[in-house]
């Protein structure tokens, strides 16, 4: 299980840094505007094809990539109800966050549950290698996190009920 | 070592020129000024500030006779700049453009300089003496895309664009007032002015830099899906050769000699491409040195693999079982280079020196002289 | 604390010192409410020192569970058991409140340990009245005096309109708790909690322990109780309590466990929605520092720029000749 982690992982960070190609492009369709083109869209000629990396159905990583910014969209593992509630909760989180996460995206692109929005202002202010392993990191993160999270719910609802019922005996 | 000299003047640099006797850089900070500095007592000093643009500036070039300054921005004016006293005094140039200008470039005689632009244009200037300023011609209706390079032929005629629909574009920019009294004896003189030449539709992802080599023989220039493109006898019928590689792509190029060129883009580190006796054109080697810092087995055919996917086509020519791939921790530039300047001495149709800057903030001067294995190809 | 306290902290910290000073006449004037829509009225007056009136609003019944004047079944004889002369029940009680009592602390025992143990239990008032009828049916149990008349389906109120089922037989009561949770994440980690009571008690120490089951589905023991009752978003817990389970001195704690489960269950979720937010929050932290790292590098380049502002030699023929051509 582990491994197949770090394939999907592997894969993920190899398409960025290759996908991670960006520079300060204009906007060609309005006048003194400078936008990031995978959200616009406007340009079909500035547009890469987008990569979709699965590691299983549940869990995938779309990468949008244009000439000035790329779009990362996660799909995170929710194997049962408790698992989709605390990934949904962290994530509630982190979004209430996004201005300190430069890159978070606001809103997830539709379909996933996370996404970030990478543009070359990003790329100039920061070092791209460790843009990426903050990536990395962070689906590692939230990985662990959320099964971290979920044995504490278990081992809480352990005590809770066996303290409960020594009281009958 | 190659690298000669480094010095980081900004957080980022968008492009830099040098003065004709190279004693002064003018480079753009990333923002919208130009930043002149000059080698003081082995310090580099800042001597001047050129404030006019509103928006980021996108391109300097610095002619080395005349000594004027051209900028263009993205604000979509351009400027030419032209010392009086201890002043830098700028002329307004009316572009005509509706979008950003992208890229701008003096022409071999410095009697017309083009710009290209993100209004899908590429705009001729020249100087009209009866009203003292400098007049705009467009060719339009020819890219489907934005213009993010031009290149000027030694014969002051031809103009070869890049564009980020993919193609290489060689129009004529015969204009009679300027160019007729210059020269009888221009190859290409019955075309006509926006006149398309020649278009080269060898990429499948946008085109960036390019340039020709000193005789005008050979036209280089580069795509977004790593690979490199060299056309010889443009014409009727060119002769064109992809050269793919397995790094990250480049974003400008730049001839040392017919045979040597040297890109620099994405991976940080100049790459030497070289043509053998036959004039068959390959990969030489990284210029700068690094240290190899291996990300694991099989990385270079696993990144080759995303950019086949990304750029929807396989790429010919590229072997499979490549090398650890090091990533840019330990080259000279820390990021993506972004511009490339010759530093040859005026006459000499060979480059030994040039200077490259990038999203680093740094200005990078490159010596050939002792690279023992380039020197065959000068 | 794991355990919910069957006293209530306020009032018997307010009892206490109340009776530490008490030649000192105050006014006391206090209004507060505890888990479950429990509403507690404190009143003293200057004039009369050693009298305390209580008033205690207890949560809605709903339609199923019997209120007999305002009370559970039971309270008003549990209370005289409980309190004796100490407290006299005043009819009809404070408008707003379902139960004033009158206390006399001129009338509490001297000997200190009683005392102490007598104004806990008066802090224990909701266990008293609201647990008055469990309390009745768990100790015929006991005694195995099971009423043959009794109801075959006894519906006891625990929360604002909600209540839990009894289903009293000779050898053991069947206890049923329809859950029900507010939050979406509420219901998902009490859902998760009420499955670790099945599997605890399966465990080899917890033997002994009242047999457990959790449904989504209500057990057939409903049958014959009202829709709304059987509306839930947590399934249904269900516990068999058989007579060793009440026996002596376990029958207030059990009496107290079984009427305060849901409160249980709830605080532990908000305990560990508690806890998670700590963890996200640090999680959150962690990862900022992630993405400043990223940043940091540049800083420290442009800190190492600003001190040698000078071109970095790489070779001696360099040195002797740095113009450019």
């Amino acid at each position: 299980m582990a491994n197949t982690l770090r394939l999907y992982l592997t894969c993920i960070r190899n398409t960025l840094d290759a996908a991670m190609c960006l520079q300060n492009f204009p906007c060609q369709e309005v006048e003194r505007h400078n936008k990031p083109e995978v959200e616009l869209k406007t340009s079909p000629e500035l547009l890469l094809n987008p990569v979709l990396i699965c590691r299983n159905e549940a869990e995938k990583c779309l990468i949008e990539t244009s000439i000035n910014s790329l779009r990362i969209s996660l799909k995170v593992k929710q194997a049962d109800e408790l698992e989709n509630i605390l990934t949904k909760k962290f994530l509630r989180f982190l979004s209430m966050r996004a201005e300190a996460f430069q890159v978070l995206r606001r809103k997830p692109v539709q379909g996933y549950d996370i996404s970030f929005l990478i543009t070359n202002y990003h790329c100039e202010e920061m070092q791209k290698h460790k843009l990426i392993d903050f990536i990395i990191q962070f689906m590692e993160d939230i990985d662990k996190e959320i099964s971290e999270l979920k044995m504490s719910v278990n081992t809480r609802g352990r005590l809770v009920a066996t303290e409960f019922l020594k009281q009958f005996i | 070592m190659a690298a000669v000299e480094v010095h980081r003047f900004a957080q980022c640099i968008t492009c830099h020129a040098w003065s004709p006797d190279r004693s002064m850089l003018a480079f753009c900070p990333n923002n919208n000024e130009v930043h002149i500095y000059t080698l003081m007592q082995s310090k580099w000093e800042k001597l001047h500030v050129l404030q006019k643009h509103d928006q980021i500036i996108s391109g300097i070039d610095w002619s080395a006779r005349s000594n004027k300054i051209v900028t263009s921005s993205h604000d979509r004016n351009s400027y030419v700049w032209n010392l009086e006293g201890s002043e830098w005094v700028p002329t307004l140039v009316i572009l005509r453009l509706n979008r950003a200008a992208l890229c701008v470039q003096w022409s071999p005689k410095e009697n017309k300089f083009a710009v290209g632009s993100g209004a899908k244009t590429v705009c001729i200037c020249y100087y009209e003496q009866e009203n003292n300023w400098w007049v705009s011609k467009l060719i339009r209706k020819r890219h489907d895309s934005s213009v993010t390079s031009v290149a000027w032929h030694p014969n002051n005629i031809l103009l070869a664009t890049a564009s980020t629909d993919g193609k290489c574009r060689i129009f004529s920019t015969y204009i009679k007032v300027v160019d007729a009294k210059e020269s009888k004896t221009v190859s290409s003189s019955d075309a006509k002015f926006g006149e398309l030449i020649l278009q080269l539709d060898l990429s499948s992802s946008w085109a960036f830099g390019v340039r020709w080599s000193p005789s005008g023989n050979t036209l280089a220039y580069v795509g977004h899906n790593s690979m490199i493109y060299f056309v010889d006898e443009v014409g009727p019928s060119p002769l064109a050769q992809n050269v793919a590689f397995r790094d990250l792509p480049l974003r400008d190029v730049l001839f040392l000699s017919e045979r040597l060129v040297v890109g620099v883009g994405f991976d940080c580190n100049p790459m030497v491409f070289a043509a053998d006796e036959r004039g068959i054109w390959s990969f030489i080697r990284f210029l700068g040195e690094r240290r190899i810092t291996s990300s694991g087995p099989k990385y270079g055919s696993q990144l080759s693999g995303a950019f086949r996917t990304l750029y929807g086509q396989p790429k010919h020519g590229l072997s499979n079982d490549t090398n650890d791939h090091s990533r840019p921790q330990g080259t000279v530039h820390e990021n993506c280079i972004n511009c490339i300047v010759p530093l040859g001495t005026s006459g000499s149709s060979k480059v030994m020196r040039f200077s490259t800057s990038g999203l680093d903030g740094k200005v990078v001067v490159w010596d050939l002289e002792n690279q023992a294995d380039l020197s065959e190809y000068f | 604390m794991i355990l919910l306290q069957s006293h209530s902290r306020f009032l018997l910290d307010t009892l206490l010192s109340r009776l530490q000073n008490i030649e000192k006449a105050v006014e006391l004037d206090y209004h507060w409410a505890e888990f479950d829509d429990v509403r507690y009225h404190i009143q003293v007056t200057m004039k009369n020192p050693h009298i305390v009136l209580l008033s205690v609003s207890l949560p809605t019944p709903p339609p199923e569970t019997v209120f007999l004047s305002g009370l559970p079944a039971g309270a008003i004889e549990a209370i005289k058991a409980a309190y004796g002369s100490v407290v006299q029940i005043l009819d009809p009680p404070r408008d707003g409140f379902n139960l004033t009592l009158k206390l006399n602390l001129s009338k509490l025992p001297t000997d200190e340990e009683y005392k102490h143990a007598l104004l806990v239990k008066i802090a224990s008032v909701r266990e008293v009245v609201l647990g008055a009828p469990l309390r009745v049916i768990l100790k015929q149990l006991a005694s195995r005096t099971v009423a043959s008349d009794i109801d075959p389906l006894v519906a006891l109120v625990h929360r604002p309109k909600e209540s839990f089922f009894l289903i009293p037989q000779a050898e053991k009561v069947t206890v049923v708790f329809p859950m029900r949770f507010k939050d979406s994440i509420d219901i998902v980690l009490a859902t998760s909690f009420l499955q670790e009571f099945v599997d605890a008690r399966r465990t080899a120490g917890l033997n002994n322990a009242p047999y457990c089951m959790w449904s989504p589905t209500p057990p057939l023991e409903l049958k014959g109780a009202p829709d709304e009752a059987l509306s839930v978003n947590a399934g249904f817990v269900t516990f068999v309590v058989l007579p060793r389970h009440v026996e002596g001195k376990k029958l207030d704690r059990t009496v107290w466990s079984l009427s305060t489960f849901h409160a249980y269950v709830s605080y532990h979720v908000k305990c560990s929605e508690g806890f998670m937010h700590t963890r996200m929050r640090r999680r959150v932290e962690s990862l900022i520092e992630a993405l400043d790292r990223a940043k940091l590098g540049m800083e420290n380049a442009r800190n190492n720029a600003a001190q040698n502002r000078s071109f970095k030699r790489l070779s001696l023929k360099e040195a002797r000749n740095h113009s450019f051509n």
